[in-house]
């Protein structure tokens, strides 16, 4: 059993059908988690960052920012309509990379053609069972299609953020194993749920 | 004690995952390695869930750490970047043969010293992320040299990580995210060196 596991969840609600729920296991953390890892670990103060679209450009992040104060380091709780970070869905094909920094081609917020709407990021507590000693915690979020014409859904990612003047940086990215479409006033909601076991 | 070659053939099996935690035991002796051994750490505990949960969306959270009472409190970065001498965190070792998901500490602390049952704690170190982009493939790796300086010999059947991070209370505190036993116990003579490595890996 691997010690650390990440499953995909993807609830799809349509009018008219059936609500259809999706799991599968995410293989795809990307290269700047990993650096987020290390230069947390060695308390590094300054490396470089490329942010995620929406947001553009790199950025200096601090792992020793500790010294002067609280700071994110690894955050994804957007609020409404806030498609900078979080759990992002898009209309991309490709196979992710290691060196992705972005979502292939993000659907952005909004109620207009080709966009859906972002609801909050919700977190959820650690579940332990004690007894086979596994757990998880998840965190999901909310997209409604409020346009009049059906939407596509292919892949998603996890954009998290990091730092005072935070970097917005790319964690996860995954293609669905079934393309998603929502009909107009249809929903997905996108569940990460991040398993260990001891 | 048994000598291995079981580094680089163990290298095939990061394929395929999404994170992964290996562990590298080595032994010197005069600056000769008498035994070495990987395995794939089974053993991140469920504060390493509770940081997640904390770091992800702000939460405050009840840290399970040795003082009492737990805290709420927000958590900053995570630092294991300790010097010599400091057996607060970083990578641990003990003598216990128990764990289990709701562990906030080793089973039994070998500590810092160069006395009987103690070994003398190094400063840990760090090997930058590599990422090769044929592979998609990533890792990192941290460890920590412990030297047995008490002239009789100390066994060593469990290792671990206690990460420290800053909080909101303004206070740092020392979180236990990963426990694992040995399968073989590795009994240290005088003046042997034994050194633990952790190695993060993904693939995307």
């Amino acid at each position: 059993m691997d010690s650390f596991k990440i499953f995909v969840i993807v609830k799809v609600k349509n009018p008219k059908q059936r609500t259809k729920v999706y799991r599968f296991k995410s293989r795809s953390f990307v290269g700047n988690f990993l650096n987020v890892l290390f230069n947390s670990f060695q308390q590094n103060d300054s490396f470089s960052l490329t942010q995620a679209y929406p947001s553009s450009g790199s950025c200096q992040a601090n792992a020793n920012e500790s010294a002067t104060g609280y700071y994110p380091w690894i955050t994804v709780n957007a609020g409404n309509a806030d498609d900078s970070y979080g759990i992002q869905v898009g209309s991309g094909t490709t196979p992710p990379t290691i060196s992705d920094i972005t979502i292939e081609s993000l659907i952005p917020n909004g109620n207009s053609a080709g966009q859906l709407a972002y609801g909050a990021m919700t977190t959820i507590p650690p579940v332990i069972n004690s007894s086979n000693n596994t757990g998880y915690t998840q965190i999901q979020r909310v997209f409604i299609n409020q346009s009049s014409a059906s939407i596509t859904i292919t892949e998603v990612a996890v954009v998290a953020k990091f730092g005072g003047i935070p970097c917005k940086y790319l964690i996860i990215h995954d293609l669905l194993p079934t393309p998603v479409t929502l009909q107009p006033n249809g929903s997905v909601t996108i569940t990460y749920q991040f398993n260990i076991a001891t | 004690m048994q000598k291995s070659s079981y580094i680089r053939g163990k290298s095939n099996k990061m394929k395929g995952h999404t994170l992964k935690v290996y562990c590298l035991i080595e032994v010197k002796d005069k600056g000769k390695v008498i035994y070495s051994k990987q395995f794939e750490s089974h053993s991140f505990v469920a504060q390493w869930l509770d940081l997640l949960y904390g770091m992800f969306g702000q939460n405050s959270l009840s840290i399970l750490n040795n003082n009492s009472p737990a805290q709420a409190v927000f958590v900053s970065p995570l630092d294991m970047n300790v010097g010599s001498g400091n057996q607060s965190y970083g990578i641990q070792v003990g003598s216990g043969t128990t764990k289990s998901i709701n562990d906030t500490a080793l089973d039994s602390l070998i500590p810092n010293g160069n006395s009987a049952g103690q070994l003398a704690y190094g400063a840990m170190s760090f090997t930058s992320p590599t990422i090769n982009t044929t592979t998609n493939q990533g890792n990192f790796s941290v460890s920590r040299s412990f030297t047995n300086n008490s002239g009789g010999s100390v066994t060593v059947s469990e290792v671990g990580i206690v990460l420290r991070t800053y909080a909101s209370d303004g206070n740092f505190h020392y979180i236990f995210i990963i426990h694992d036993i040995l399968s073989s116990p590795i009994t240290l003579a005088n003046s042997q060196v034994l050194t633990v490595t952790y190695i993060f890996s993904i693939q995307t």
